[in-house]
């Protein structure tokens, strides 16, 4: 009998597997390349008024300067970046809804910037913002 | 011939193996990467100790080493063109969130002058994404 033809079916007994390994290579390629490996984390900055618009963020504010070369100035006295934290987390006890406001030097690279603003975090401060 | 019988019956390479290997390839990129769209230049970003995770934002501003700005995949040239796009992005009167990519050797005032330009687009917050610290 015709359906019988057992060649035919042992010929045919392995399921071609070409065409799913296109696939399953797109998707592999696909997913190497959109992929992305790097940890992002988000830093939130507060943007005050500018000064004339007559508003209350700048009042009791402390500031802090960053100078080239890494100095840093904490309402007006230098101080080691890394007791930086612990002033900041003396403020707070003091008046917790401190602003911290960083102004950086002209030409300073962001990271110096951000160097400083980790440490005031880490003194627990929510509220800082960047001006120059 | 008995030799050349024996070659046709394995002539197909058996692809199982392959198959499953690639699967895991797959299944790995899955799990432990973040699929994230290109920004618009390659920016390093500042390393900080932050742990808040990045979360997905109406607008994404980008600004190189050198200063030039892209929101999302378009580059602009003045500031003009930068609150045009933020005022775009306003939603029922709602400002948009925004998070900033900027490049760890940009200078800071470079990034600050884009701050006040969104603030006077009428956003009072923004995020900037940094890297963590290895």
């Amino acid at each position: 009998m015709q359906f019988d033809a057992v060649g035919y079916q042992s010929k045919r007994r392995w399921l071609s597997l070409t065409s799913l390994i296109d696939i399953v290579f797109l998707l592999l390629i696909f997913f190497m390349l959109t992929t992305s490996f790097s940890q992002q984390r988000k830093m939130s900055l507060d943007i005050p008024a500018e000064k004339g618009e007559g508003n209350s963020a700048w009042q009791g504010a402390a500031l802090v300067r960053v100078h080239d070369g890494g100095r840093v100035d904490f309402n007006g006295r230098q101080v080691d970046a890394s007791k930086l934290a612990a002033k900041a987390n003396q403020l707070l006890q003091k008046r917790p809804d401190s602003r911290f406001i960083v102004r950086p030097d002209a030409n300073l690279p962001l990271q110096q910037v951000v160097a400083v603003m980790d440490q005031l975090r880490t003194g627990g401060a929510t509220l800082v913002s960047l001006i120059r | 011939m008995q030799f050349n019988y024996h070659r046709k019956k394995h002539s197909e390479l058996d692809m199982t193996p392959l198959v499953s290997v690639i699967f895991l390839l797959i299944i790995f990129f899955l799990v432990a990467g973040t699929i994230r769209s290109p920004g618009f230049w390659e920016i390093e970003h500042p390393h900080s100790n932050s742990d808040a995770r990045v979360e997905a934002m109406d607008v994404s501003i980008f600004i190189d080493q050198d200063g030039n700005m892209a929101v999302g995949d378009r580059e602009i040239k003045n500031n003009y063109q930068l609150r045009y796009l933020i005022d775009n992005a306003y939603q029922n009167r709602i400002p948009p969130s925004i998070e900033v990519h900027a490049d760890s050797r940009v200078d800071a005032h470079d990034v600050v002058e884009l701050l006040e330009e969104i603030r006077r687009g009428g956003v009072r917050k923004v995020d900037l994404v940094t890297e963590v610290n290895q």
